[in-house]
């Protein structure tokens, strides 16, 4: 495609002419409406893609219906909305009207319409979730010995549970207190409980979170024998269930993964659990303060796969939670009927924490997949083939630009460098609830070169995350280097023709370009001692993130944004976005028993 | 001065509303600066205003036209006069029709036109008491004329590759001097009486009628479970495919997201060539044992290529389908010709597609996935897919209107039914645009069975289509 000079290379066939933006139709109320509407793309029409995301927005002006016609049913809040290629028949964009723009002064009417694409369909897919939760302060105390109550300590002594492959070393630890000289009579209990809904049957059936895994690491202080450890669960909150670990009281760190359908766990949709000493000899009168301790505490949720079927977990597979997982989660869950499996490519980060007890859409909830996983992205395209809903994508960056820009197509770059941090100071609340900092560092060569030596240093805010262990707080902050170091590339281009998409091997005009891939612009080309296909990863120079797409049909040309795009969009915003991940909520009225 | 100018009924009548060229016998009338006035030239191929009529279509189609039509009407009384003026102006005060035909031709052409106001002078001539109306209406119309109608007879279009002419609709011999939108109608009850998809493309640039090799079987290519856990039984003999033969994938493991329990065929499709060159949908025709979710997924030369997974999901049914993987372009990954001026077109060489069949789900059981045949259709000319959600009742037909771009079901044929819009019944949804013929030669492609419902149509199908059109015209006088 390269040509020297400022003109543009001439048209070779029929793969590699513009063929014009009049190739393009608006449908409107397809498939619902009793008089759709459908015309040639209008002179303003304008459309954008994003990822993380999808179809974002579609806009344009009806203005000849008022000439000659009433109003078509078509033009009514959210019918589908829709951009099809009469070239190929595929549909471009897909959504629904967010707003007719009814506009009439009388003699004549217009229409200026504006559509959210199918995403916006997902704010509104909410439920409860829970995925896995290690938040200390789930626990509430039953107040059953009223002797010893239930405390907080730092988590010494404690290491992490092997059998949980998300955990690492604690950071605090529930106590539940055997104080010197109290009394523990026979069948004496101290209890604490988790419990995650009280309603038998809430709906939206999404908002059903039931417990399919207990991991935890114990160890009792030194005492006499006749003491029990005992883990409870329950499918209603005012009944006592099924007991599914009954163990001798030791004094050394032992490590429980119990799942439901292993073992002694037959009980089906638990939605409480409580784990509770108990006296089992006579009478004892403590001579030494001691007690249970229980770190490590994770509470393992029931996952779906992308039909809805839930999934029999192990203890070998229970903790192993990847953003992935989520996705099929949600697709199973609260997108059932909305959108369907796309290229949902597998693996991902390791989830630690995802919990969201006061309900929480299934955009949120991709966002917290792409935020906490920089290397994938989400977004919900256009349907693809006669099934008719929308597609579902949870995929790579991938390191192989799938667009090169020709010279005469214009590139801008933005700056970002005042920005740069190589180190982070993290503050985090600790698993015992006190508020602390800890810092983790990356290695930015250009940071190293210039700085000598010194850190540049921001800082990251991620106590409503909850409680977390320092190591978690580490890879939080290393994520967010990461992403910021990734987002100081910044710019924007202009596809002003056909573009050859290297994935597909075809020459596509410019409302065909997709973000969520690689761009390589040809203004500042990396040193020529390598093939152009061996070009891997970003490097802030020539090679960006695409990660959005805007197209004009006026100009026939599309806007990309690589990486943060113009200047303005600077990253603060996307470094606030840890805030919001992985809310918690508590539930209220605890059963005490 | 054009011999014939008036205003009709609709496009295709010969009867008169008003005659704007009016020579009564016996009347002598001098008319300077007739001839010169008529103006139908004026055209627009930009996009500033928006036809409502007809879609316009690649760049180099008209979007807008402007006609000034010199108007003389004569009347033996001054009553007579204003008789005929209140007809023109009733007449064009809503959409109206203009029946041209150039002196000396022998065949007419219709413009349809906006509403507009005529600008007249009266000139009253001597003692009779007649008299003639001159003046002039300046109109905004469509960008094209029509000619009349041409209807092609009912063309059974063959649903199975091993027939040479499977999914082929010609229509030759288009006259016009511009692509006009067809007016496909079917009432084959065999798509109609169930939910159908039902995709109508078209080539039309080129030597269309050279257009082959397009379709090839399963069980010609090569096919292989990648891992294990997928067998592979190619020929597998089913009587109710293409040639009596598909391919089998059999999934017996359960699933290993490692590597996802992927099988793959490997088909190339025969076209090669001058013509070859374009985009194309890639379709396979499939069956699933269960209601499982199944994952296919293109790629072309030897994998450097791929386009996005395509899934059967998991609540459509076990019956045989079309499915539709995406377009690819041939030849792939490269332009299609040299920029050197050189003085022959580059063609493409035959170019192997390789489909992957992949079972997602973490569920264990046994899955097989059949293949019957691969198919590339042309989508780089208009395509459209049209679904019909239900069934239609006996009798029905289905239109596909270029000229809205809009779907309709009739109770009969709708040039000839009284009142023939069927209300309610089953949803039509189309995707894409209606394909346009082009002056001369076209090829369509009739490819039925994309829909996701369980009434699969047999592969000895036939769908009777029918194709009018009104040849356009740009240059009219």
């Amino acid at each position: 495609m390269a040509v020297l000079g400022a003109q543009a290379p001439l048209p070779r066939g029929r793969n590699d002419t513009a063929v014009g933006a009049a190739n393009l139709l608006v449908q409107i109320g397809a498939g619902v409406a009793t008089r759709t509407i459908t015309v040639p793309a209008p002179a303003d029409l304008a459309m954008t893609w994003e990822a993380p995301g999808g179809d974002t927005s579609c806009s344009f002006t009806v203005p000849a219906l008022g000439r000659l016609s009433g109003r078509p049913d078509a033009l009514r809040k959210a019918m589908p909305l829709r951009v099809v290629d009469r070239r190929t028949g595929s549909i471009v964009w897909a959504g629904r009207v967010a707003d007719p723009g009814l506009n009439g002064n009388g003699r004549s009417t217009g229409y200026r319409v504006s559509g959210a694409g199918t995403r916006a369909d997902l704010d509104a897919a909410q439920g409860v979730k829970l995925y896995v939760d290690r938040d200390l302060s789930r626990m509430t105390w039953d107040g059953d010995f009223q002797q010893g109550q239930m405390n907080t300590g730092t988590g010494s002594g404690f290491t992490s549970n092997p059998l949980d492959s998300g955990d690492t070393t604690p950071s605090g630890h529930l106590e539940l207190p055997i104080p010197d000289n109290s009394i523990l009579r026979q069948n004496a209990a101290n209890t604490m409980t988790n419990l995650v809904n009280r309603a038998a049957n809430p709906t939206p059936a999404s908002s059903r979170p039931f417990i399919d895994g207990i991991f935890f690491s114990w160890t009792g202080s030194t005492l006499s024998a006749g003491l029990e450890i005992r883990v409870i669960v329950a499918n209603d909150p005012t009944v006592l269930n099924e007991r599914i670990l009954t163990k001798t009281w030791v004094t050394t760190q032992t490590n429980e993964a119990l799942v439901y359908g292993s073992g002694s766990w037959t009980l089906n949709e638990v939605r409480m659990a409580s784990i509770r000493y108990v006296r089992t000899g006579t009478t004892l009168t403590a001579t030494a303060d001691g007690g249970l301790r229980v770190a490590n505490l994770a509470f393992v949720g029931r996952r779906y796969n992308r039909i809805g079927v839930f999934i029999q977990l192990t203890a070998a597979t229970a903790t192993v939670i990847r953003t992935h997982d989520l996705v099929e989660d949600v697709l199973g869950t609260l997108l059932a009927g909305l959108v369907k499996p796309g290229n949902v490519v597998p693996g991902g980060n390791l989830v630690q924490q995802a919990a969201w007890y006061d309900g929480v859409s299934a955009r949120e909830i991709l966002d917290f997949c792409s935020s906490t996983d920089a290397t994938h992205w989400w977004a919900v395209w256009a349907p693809n083939d006669a099934d008719g809903r929308p597609r579902l994508d949870w995929q790579r960056w991938g390191t192989d630009p799938r667009y090169t820009l020709p010279p005469h197509m214009p590139v801008e770059l933005a700056g970002g460098g005042e920005d740069l941090a190589d180190t982070a100071l993290i503050l985090y609340t600790r698993q015992d609830g006190t508020l602390t900092s800890t810092n983790a560092s990356i290695s930015l060569p250009e940071l190293t070169r210039t700085y000598k030596g010194a850190r540049r240093v921001m800082t990251l805010d991620v106590t409503s995350e909850g409680p977390l262990t320092a190591a978690v707080a580490v890879a939080r902050g290393q994520a967010a280097l990461a992403a910021q170091a990734q987002l100081k590339f910044s710019g924007t281009a202009t596809v002003t023709g056909p573009l050859v998409d290297r994935r597909t091997g075809r020459t596509v005009q410019p409302w065909e370009v997709r973000p969520g891939c690689l761009v390589r612009t040809s203004v500042a080309p990396q040193a020529f001692s390598g093939l152009e296909g061996q070009v891997t990863g970003t490097d802030g120079e020539a090679t960006f993130r695409l990660t959005g797409v805007s197209y004009s049909a006026s100009s026939n040309s599309a806007s990309l944004q690589l990486d943060g795009g113009a200047r303005s969009l600077f990253r603060t915003n996307r470094v606030s976005r840890f805030k919001r991940a992985a809310g918690k909520g508590r539930p209220t009225g605890v059963r005490r028993m | 001065m054009p011999a014939i100018l008036q205003i009709v009924g609709s496009v295709g009548s010969t009867t008169a509303l008003l005659d704007l060229n009016d020579n009564p016998t016996g009347v002598m009338v001098s008319r300077q600066g007739g001839a010169s006035g008529l103006n139908l030239a004026a055209v627009e191929g930009g996009q500033d205003r928006m036809p409502v009529w007809s879609s316009s279509g690649v760049a180099a189609e008209l979007t807008a036209r402007q006609i000034t039509v010199p108007v003389f009407l004569f009347a033996a009384n001054i009553e007579g006069l204003g008789a005929k003026v209140a007809t023109l102006n009733k007449l064009i005060a809503q959409p109206w029709v203009l029946r041209v035909r150039r002196s000396g031709a022998t065949s007419d052409s219709w413009i349809r036109c906006y509403p507009a106001v005529a600008q007249m002078d009266t000139n009253i001539t001597g003692n009779h008491g007649g008299g003639v109306v001159r003046g002039q209406i300046v109109a905004d119309t469509e960008p094209y004329a029509y000619g009349t109608r041409v209807d092609q007879a009912a063309v059974a279009v063959p649903q199975d590759p091993s027939n040479a002419a499977a999914f082929v609709l010609d229509v030759n011999g288009v006259t016009g001097d511009s692509p006009t939108p067809a007016v496909i109608r079917t009432s084959d009850q065999s798509i109609l009486a169930g939910t159908h998809g039902t995709l109508v493309a078209v080539r039309r640039s080129g030597t269309p009628g050279s257009l082959t090799g397009l379709t090839v079987q399963a069980e010609a290519g090569s096919a292989q479970g990648t891992v294990s856990g997928v067998t592979v039984t190619s020929p597998f003999a089913d009587a109710s495919f293409s040639g009596g033969n598909g391919v089998r994938f059999t999934f017996t493991a359960p699933y290993d997201p490692a590597n996802g329990n992927a099988g793959s065929l490997s088909v190339t499709p025969a076209l090669s060539g001058a013509q070859a060159p374009g985009l194309y949908r890639v379709l396979a025709r499939v069956r699933r044992s269960v209601q499982q979710e199944v994952t296919f997924r293109a790629t072309l030369a030897a994998g450097a290529y791929e386009l996005d997974p395509v899934t059967m999901a998991n609540a459509v049914g076990v019956n045989t389908r079309v499915m539709d993987l995406g377009v690819v372009q041939l030849p792939v990954g490269q332009p299609q010709q040299l920029a050197a001026p050189v003085a022959t077109t580059n063609g493409s060489s035959s170019t192997p597609v390789r489909i992957l069949v992949s079972r997602p789900l973490l569920v264990s059981g046994t899955v097989t996935v059949d293949i019957d045949w691969v198919a590339l259709v042309p989508a780089d000319e208009d395509t459209c897919v049209i679904f019909q959600g239900g069934v239609a009742p006996a009798g029905t037909w289905l239109t596909l209107d270029g000229h809205g771009n809009d779907p309709y079901l009739s109770t009969g044929d709708p040039f000839l039914a009284a009142s023939p819009m069927v209300s309610g019944g089953a949803l039509l949804d189309l995707v894409g645009g209606v394909p346009r013929l082009a002056p001369g030669a076209n090829r369509l492609f009739v490819v039925t069975g994309l829909h996701q419902s369980n009434a699969a149509t047999p592969v000895t199908a036939t769908i009777s289509t029918l194709v009018s059109y009104w040849p356009r015209y740009s240059w009219i006088a």
